[in-house]
């Protein structure tokens, strides 16, 4: 094994050590039910052992790590169900590194490097809905800017918006983004309604960063989707194996074995799919297909295996204290996020048949 | 003639050896002449293809140097069976067993003199092997089998029957397993042996399939005699052995057929184009059979790094979750081609020998891809070895 290897699994095990004991179901329960975005000390915590700042360049402030090493940070977040803002952070800096101008680097990349700055974006690959008009140096912003994730905890905006017919990507700074709970207790989404307010015409991106971040997106959604699949799945199997039901243990009845190890098939196909997403983004290498592949495989496998973990637990599976309404919430929501398993299936056979 | 592996050195430089190769040497209307086709053309036109890999050192590319093997690093392997698949070549049917099961039971079983005679027949001669593993009362409970292997001096004495011996009317040899202890617990009263086809006393039976051609044969023992030269490993060792044999049926075999998948989707879409693909929903479904086709065909690399890693337990787990998915996702795919391909895909044609289960024709694709759920250990048999020793769940 190589040296690159035998860090990545140290890694993963250094960010599994700290979610696992900074968040139990009754921490999610109790995050879901307060009025927060997102969970703060956790955040804290996060900023203190520099996660932010992974895949940052040195240059401004991070460790310049690539994106394997990211990638195996949404899957733990994902395998925890960290109500943190790691992932809509992550792609605003990484809209910056490819399409901010100098300026809008040294601003904010540091910022962000250090934690003391949570950012959001509204999701790539959509047709905007904020309709912005030139006047002088200021850009004036209209419309309404939605799926913000985790947007109420957000220093920072990246809206997509209408100039002329032409969409571009103008950096907002936010205060008052509305905070719109979501049935995942541990994401949530933001909006923000514009009524000619003025931005810098100076905080317009100066490249078009749009397919890397619906590929940013789609890899880290399906990372996330494997590590929530695999955690779900062994907390049902041990369900399945402790459960007494008939004077047997219930995992012993073959219906019910099919199903884990068709549950457990489908996760090493998924996790087959995203790491190769992964390691072709790592390289720089055209990811489109595999993408919006492993977006859409891999968020349909998490949905319908934290579906069939509720049915699997039985009473219990439907009770707020079991964390299975947890997982099956975030596969939800994430089924939706960043392009629906539709969209990416249209996208993946765009290219194809091109 | 082109020889590919002289070329080896530059990897663009093999993939256009290769295609100036198969152009040199691959007839191009074997398929129309492998469409309906007799037996006898059938098991010519096979010999002809295995000779002329044999000629180029391509039949045994995944094969160690050391039993003369090519001994191709993975990314080599990959772009042949990538340049086998995009020429259609045929897929060498008849020699899956002398190629795959053979040689993942001789390399960690066999004796020296065992490895020399038997994986030289292959190489040098084209020696068709089958397998006699199944038998009319032993299918998913392989080990309660019952054809029984008596010693008398030098020899063994084989009396029962075997069922779904792939190409059994035309083997050479036969991977055997028998009983020859009938107190021992079940799986430990096995012994794995090596039979002569040509041996006094055995009668083989073509059994005629649903797709109408008879793949499969069944195989009677009538006081058979074995050398006992021919016992594989330990006598009543042979249940662990067969596992190394089914791992190849489980995993490396399928390497050549999920790059043919890859293949036979691509000529499905371009036929699709002005049909079924303008329909949003049929052309997700497809999306979504790309997307786990690309998945298995990452499985089956990691699958062949592992081995690289450690070829003696390389790959034993994964070989299995790959088994299940490859059987689902290739009988979902051919079955959903059936939907594309209408009511004129319900006119009969005849059959194409030698296509494998990915003619495009599918019906018959849909139809032989039982070999895949059924054969090797069926869905319902793997996924009670992943449910009960990967996720340690308990015996029912």
């Amino acid at each position: 094994m190589s040296d690159d290897a035998l860090d990545l699994d140290a890694l993963r095990d250094s960010f599994r050590d700290v979610l696992g004991d900074a968040l139990s179901v009754e921490t999610l329960l109790r995050h879901g039910e307060s009025a927060e975005p997102v969970h703060h000390a956790l955040w804290a915590q996060i900023v203190d052992l520099g996660w932010p700042g992974l895949a940052i360049t040195e240059e401004h402030g991070g460790l310049g790590l690539g994106f394997d090493t990211l990638a195996i940070l949404y899957e733990e977040l994902g395998r925890s169900l960290a109500p943190v803002p790691v992932l809509p952070t992550m792609l605003v800096a990484e809209a910056l590194t490819l399409g901010g101008s100098a300026a809008q680097q040294r601003e904010w990349l540091p910022k962000i490097a250090s934690g003391e700055l949570m950012a959001s974006l509204t999701p790539p690959g959509e047709r905007p809905a904020v309709i912005a008009r030139r006047d002088g140096e200021y850009l004036v912003l209209d419309g309404v800017a939605e799926g913000l994730v985790d947007g109420g905890a957000a220093g920072l905006l990246l809206v997509a918006v209408m100039i002329d017919g032409q969409a571009l990507r103008v950096l907002v700074e936010s205060e008052t983004v509305e905070h719109q709970p979501c049935y995942d207790l541990t994401r949530s989404l933001g909006r923000l309604a514009f009524s000619g307010r003025q931005v810098p015409l100076a905080n317009l991106l100066v490249r078009d960063v749009e397919p890397a971040l619906i590929d940013h997106a789609s890899i880290a959604l399906a990372c996330e989707a494997v590590g929530g699949a695999e955690r779900i799945l062994d907390i049902t199997l041990d369900y399945l194996k402790t459960r007494e039901q008939f004077g047997r243990v219930i995992g012993s009845f073959q219906a019910l074995k099919h199903r884990a190890a068709n549950h457990k098939t489908d996760i090493v196909s998924i996790s087959a799919l995203t790491r190769e997403a992964v390691i072709m983004r790592a390289r720089d290498e055209d990811v489109r297909l595999e993408a919006a592949a492993a977006k859409a495989y891999a968020c349909d496998v998490f949905a319908k295996l934290t579906r069939d973990a509720i049915q699997l637990h039985g009473g219990i599976g439907v009770t707020w204290e079991q964390v299975c309404h947890l997982y099956m919430k975030r596969a939800r929501l994430n089924e939706q996020l960043y392009g629906t398993t539709a969209q990416h299936l249209d996208r993946l056979i765009e290219s194809l048949a091109a | 003639m082109t020889r590919p592996l002289d070329h080896r050195s530059d990897e663009t430089g093999f993939r256009i050896a290769l295609r100036d190769w198969l152009a040199d040497v691959l007839p191009a209307d074997w398929q129309a002449r492998m469409t309906g086709a007799s037996e006898a053309e059938f098991v010519a036109f096979q010999r002809q293809w295995l000779d002329a890999m044999r000629a180029v050192g391509l039949d045994t590319p995944h094969w160690p140097k050391a039993w003369g093997g090519s001994e191709l690093t993975l990314r080599e392997q990959i772009i042949l069976y990538e340049e086998l698949a995009r020429a259609s070549a045929p897929l060498a049917d008849l020699f899956v067993i002398s190629l795959y099961h053979l040689p993942a039971t001789l390399f960690a079983h066999g004796t020296a003199a065992q490895q020399a005679r038997y994986l030289g027949g292959v190489r040098e001669r084209g020696e068709i092997w089958c397998q006699g593993f199944s038998e009319p009362g032993a299918g998913s409970d392989l080990a309660s089998l019952r054809t029984k292997a008596e010693r008398r001096g030098d020899v063994y004495v084989v009396n029962g029957q075997k069922i779904w011996s792939s190409w059994g009317m035309f083997a050479d040899y036969c991977l055997l397993l028998a009983r020859t202890d009938p107190d021992a617990k079940k799986q430990l009263g096995i012994s794995y042996f090596i039979l002569d086809m040509k041996t006094p006393g055995i009668t083989v039976r073509p059994i005629r399939q649903i797709s109408g051609e008879a793949e499969f044969a069944e195989i009677f023992f009538d006081d058979v005699e074995i050398p006992v030269e021919n016992l594989i490993g330990a006598e009543n060792a042979g249940w662990q052995i067969a596992q190394s044999t089914l791992t190849a049926e489980r995993g490396l075999a399928i390497f050549d057929y999920a790059q043919r998948m890859e293949a036979r989707m691509r000529l499905d879409l371009e036929a699709g184009r002005e049909t079924w693909l303008k329909d949003v929903g049929h052309a997700r479904e497809y999306a979504r059979f790309w997307a786990e086709a690309r998945a298995v065909r990452l499985m089956i690399r990691q699958m062949l790094a592992e081995i690289a890693e450690d070829p003696k337990a390389g790959g034993m787990v994964i070989t299995t979750y790959i088994k299940l998915r490859w059987a689902t996702l290739l009988q979902d795919y051919s079955e959903f081609m059936i939907r594309m391909a209408g009511l004129a895909g319900q006119i009969a044609t005849p059959p194409m020998l030698g296509g494998g289960h990915q003619t495009g024709v599918a019906m018959m694709d849909f139809m032989r891809n039982y070999g895949w759920t059924i054969a090797g250990g069926s869905n319902e048999i793997m996924r009670n070895v992943i449910a009960e020793r990967f996720l340690e769940m308990p015996r029912g």
